[in-house]
């Protein structure tokens, strides 16, 4: 490279980014790369000084049952809506296993009891976004965008976008988001500082590592002066480069005895947990968990949903054992865009429905109850069939942005609504 | 439910059994064709060194290179050169006319796999379980094959259209086997057809009948997944007039359209099967029309005929035609045109797309002041198209889409790989990551040989390495700031070297303008 064709290209810009010294004074020097800002800075936090928590946010896609899941067995109406479905009360075979003498988990999901034991968990039920409609794309939509009832096709951010560009950073703000997939998930549209990484374990820059700087440089030139969002994306895509090169997901060992599923989902959480160790000053992961729209051939017991509850189930849980010692550090949120059919179909399976469950979890959650205004089953008192909508899903949500993640401006976070907080978390 | 016939049932077997998709890529079995270098002998060696050089200057009219950025899977010189030979209209023309093109080449290795002319029954009676792989990546195979290589240029690219429009995962349960059957009778048989066949023909298809759970919908106990999406994804859109009763009744309709070989074993398991006795006969509204007790497979047909005639339905196709060709927000005026075709023509597709690629609506914007972002598929599709590689491993190709986020056929909701800036336009790594390793030789059986290389160089009306590069990726539209960057680049290196030329060829598949179209 030379250098005055460099300096050329930096006059010709509009200045030196931040970035852009560092990389340049990176190349100048023969150690290759300064190291990076973020690394002192968190050897130097001890732990979470601010008081703020990563958001974990596990969003099942495809409209999750929540009457499987966390069912109401000591409501009478269930066991006739379902009579081939619904899981049994506690004691019975395939019986539930009981939280509070009305409720139980799902045999399958029974390893989520070790943390509502632990008061780490909390379930809320009959809860979920008050749209009415029954699509899946736009209950994603209204859920995501935070806009339940209203015109959610006309806003193109997310509710966790808004509190991101509305709150300041934790730390150096290079990474505040990361959502484990290929693709953006609506609720970070727009977010400021966030990719979409499948496995971060991954995330290096490709191609002989001796030309590596500059062809970042010339890239980072090009993207420099497209438009948003690849313009920054890129950037982000840069310093997050730094910071997952400095991580050993490979060699990350799970404390406590944790063991996670060898499963996609179980893959996620351990990469989650190494980087939140890692202490990067994350504020948010984001992890899909799709499959759950089971019209066809449910499974409580022994079938499809069974075995997905499972790996739900024992994944949180080995997260849950693994982060005993950062549990002040996490809120997680276990949410899906609608719950099912309260009557089960001809095909052993559930429709669409409205309603349904969601969980929280982490050490600042008042954990071991299940929060309920319960609607009841009885035919009156369902919502076109479906489970009805006592709590509005923004009420946790907004409980856990105001209290665990320092969200200064609810009300840009949800317009249009005020979220009522039930004591979820402390 | 028990079937209603002894030795029904045979296919419930297969339910929820999905498959996974890296497994099936990583198959060792796999028996498929060589590709022919028919990639050398028509995209690159047809046109060879110095041929784009002897393109007189644009003078005038329309640019055709616009056209062939969105009629397309991805810029070839030749194909430039025999579009300015025909001009704008007549190019189109033979596209909309793809039985009049010469795709030999790419017919002999297609008929070299057996599967993609079969039935649903006979794949399932000549795969069974442990040879089905076969079945996937002939498929797999045929798709890369025809995108990259196919003459019928606009055909490949309607298709993926519609191809998302009544998206199927083929890596649901039966549909490893059926979506064989939807791509090459439902869409390819339809896609310049008319809309309303291909509809009808999509509400037959085993594939969509599974896929969409209609196989178990009966009377007395509806399951309303294929009524739902069949009017939120396939017709009058979600903001389409239709209430959740009609979702309800729309599935009551539907009772009895099933799969051989659920309760009927009447000898072609898997093949679409009325049976009467399943039929819901009541009488049902959807969308204010009464159907009349006493129906049976009518019932379905009369909703499919109210959906493939209503207004909104026109307006929801076109508007999808418009943005998959053209861009992410098309004028409502181009909508409204292109809706009023579909009314007053039963829908036909090939009328619409020549009422939307024509030079006013392809404006001829550059790269740079694009918005829409070419997808995983298309950009690997593209720099394939670009003529970069001899012989091509196709199926190295598919895999590596896996970490793109984009492999044909996978995409497990029903409405289709997303096609928007949010969706795509955070993920930057994947695509460079891709363009380095492919020009880098890392991707096996896919490594741009160095004369080729610099025969793309050659072909250029401008001299010098990077408007070459510029010419062969893009027909000289990457914006020339950022060529510059990459002008730079090459400025540091004293020698251009192979491995130097090849960088430079993955920066400029890198820069921002490149993933625009």
């Amino acid at each position: 490279m030379k250098q005055d064709e460099r300096s050329n290209e930096t006059t010709a810009g509009e200045g030196l980014t931040r970035r852009r010294f560092l990389r340049d004074a990176g190349v100048v020097s023969a150690a290759g790369f300064t190291s990076p800002l973020w690394l002192s800075k968190a050897a130097s936090a001890a732990t979470n000084p601010t008081g703020r928590d990563v958001l974990v946010h596990v969003f099942l896609r495809g409209g999750m049952d929540g009457l499987t899941t966390c069912v109401p067995y000591g409501d009478p109406e269930l066991q006739p809506a379902r009579p081939d479905l619904a899981i049994a009360p506690p004691g019975a075979t395939n019986g539930a296993v009981d939280l509070d003498g009305f409720f139980g988990l799902a045999p399958a999901a029974a390893p989520l009891k070790t943390i509502y034991d632990a008061g780490r968990l909390a379930i809320v039920h009959a809860v979920g976004s008050t749209d009415s409609t029954r699509s899946h794309f736009d209950a994603f939509k209204a859920m995501e965008r935070g806009l339940p009832e209203q015109d959610y096709d006309s806003v193109s951010t997310g509710w966790l976008a808004r509190h991101l560009l509305t709150t300041p950073p934790l730390g150096g703000g290079l990474l505040r988001a990361l959502a484990m997939d290929d693709l953006m998930p609506l609720s970070l549209g727009g977010a400021p500082q966030t990719l979409p990484i499948p496995d971060p374990a991954l995330f290096s820059f490709p191609g002989d590592p001796l030309t590596s700087p500059w062809r970042q440089r010339a890239i980072e030139a090009m993207y420099e002066r497209t438009g948003e969002p690849l313009s920054g994306a890129a950037q982000s895509t840069f310093d997050t480069i730094e910071m997952m090169e400095a991580i050993d997901f490979d060699g990350y060992v799970p404390e406590n005895g944790a063991v996670y599923p060898a499963s996609p989902f179980g893959d996620k959480l351990k990469r989650a947990a190494a980087l939140i160790k890692a202490q990067i000053d994350l504020e948010c992961l984001f992890i899909d968990y799709g499959g759950w729209d089971h019209h066809n051939t449910l499974g409580p017991i022994d079938g499809v949903m069974a075995s997905m509850l499972d790996d739900l189930s024992r994944s949180l849980e080995a997260f849950h054992l693994d982060l005993l010692d950062h549990q002040d550090d996490v809120t997680g949120l276990v949410i899906s865009e609608f719950g099912r059919r309260v009557a089960q179909n001809g095909s052993l399976g559930l429709d669409h429905g409205h309603g349904g469950c969601l969980m929280v979890f982490g050490g600042h959650v008042a954990g071991g109850q299940v929060f309920t205004s319960w609607p009841g089953l009885a035919p009156a008192a369902l919502d076109q069939g479906d489970l009805a909508i006592t709590t509005d899903y923004r009420d946790v949500v907004g409980e856990i942005l105001v209290r665990r993640l320092g969200t200064t401006d609810l009300a840009a976070v949800f317009p249009g609504y005020t979220p009522n907080f039930h004591g979820i978390v402390v | 439910m028990p079937p209603i016939a002894a030795g029904a049932g045979t296919l419930l077997r297969y339910r929820n059994s999905r498959f996974n998709a890296a497994t099936l890529l990583n198959t060792s079995s796999r028996s498929l064709p060589p590709v022919p270098p028919l990639s050398t002998a028509r995209l690159h060696a047809a046109a060879g060194p110095g041929a784009a050089t002897n393109i007189p200057p644009v003078a005038g009219g329309p640019d055709l290179r616009y056209l062939l950025h969105h009629a397309t899977m991805g810029f070839t010189v030749p194909d430039y050169l025999e579009a300015r030979q025909l001009g704008w209209a007549a190019w189109l023309e033979q596209q909309l006319q793809p039985e009049t093109i010469d795709d030999s080449d790419v017919d002999a290795v297609l008929a070299q796999l057996p599967t993609l002319t079969l039935s649903a029954s006979e794949l399932l009676n000549q795969y069974p379980d442990d040879l089905v792989e076969q079945v996937f990546l002939e498929l797999q195979f045929a798709v890369m094959l025809r995108m990259i290589y196919s003459r019928k240029l606009l055909f490949e690219r309607v298709v993926e259209l519609w191809t998302d429009h009544f998206n199927i995962s083929q890596l649901d349960d039966l549909c490893l086997w059926f979506k064989t059957v939807d791509d090459r009778e439902v869409i390819r048989a339809n896609a310049f057809g008319k809309f309303p066949e291909m509809l009808a023909a999509s509400a037959k298809s085993p594939a969509m009948l599974w896929y969409l759970d209609n196989y178990v919908n009966i009377v007395g106990a509806p399951q309303e997944n294929y009524a739902r999406e069949l009017m939120e994804l396939h017709t009058l859109g979600v903001d389409g007039p239709y209430s959740e009763q009609d979702v309800r009744e729309v599935a009551r309709c539907f009772t009895g359209w099933t799969l051989d070989g659920v309760y009927t074993s009447g000898g072609s398991p898997g093949e679409f099967i009325f049976v009467p006795q399943l039929h819901d006969t009541g009488s049902k509204q959807v969308l204010g029309v009464t159907i009349p007790p006493g129906g049976g497979i009518e019932d379905g047909e009369t909703v499919l005929q109210i959906l493939a005639t209503h207004p909104k339905t026109a307006e929801f196709v076109a508007t999808k035609l418009c943005r998959g060709l053209l861009g992410y927000e098309p004028s409502t005026e181009l909508v409204a045109d292109v809706a009023a075709v579909y009314l007053t023509t039963d829908g036909d597709i090939e009328e619409m797309v020549r009422k939307i690629l024509r030079p006013e609506t392809v404006a001829a914007v550059p790269l740079d002041e694009r918005t829409k972002l070419r997808r995983p598929m298309h950009i690997v599709v593209s720099l394939m198209r670009a003529g970069l590689v001899g012989s091509a491993d196709l199926l190295a190709i598919t895999t590596r889409l896996l970490r793109l986020g984009q492999v044909p056929y996978f995409h497990p909701t029903p409405d289709g790989y997303p096609d928007s800036l949010d969706a795509w336009g955070s993920a930057v790594l994947p695509r460079w990551e891709y363009a380095s390793d492919l020009f880098g030789g890392a991707i096996p059986g896919n490594v741009p040989d160095s004369t080729t290389l610099q025969t793309l160089i050659a072909s250029s009306p401008k001299s010098g390495v990077v408007p070459g590069i510029s010419w062969a990726l893009t027909g000289g539209l990457l914006p020339p700031r950022e060529l510059r960057d990459v002008q730079l680049y090459l400025d540091s290196h004293p020698v251009l070297t192979d491995a130097v030329l090849r960088e430079a060829f993955a920066l400029a598949a890198s820069s921002p303008g490149y993933q625009y179209f």
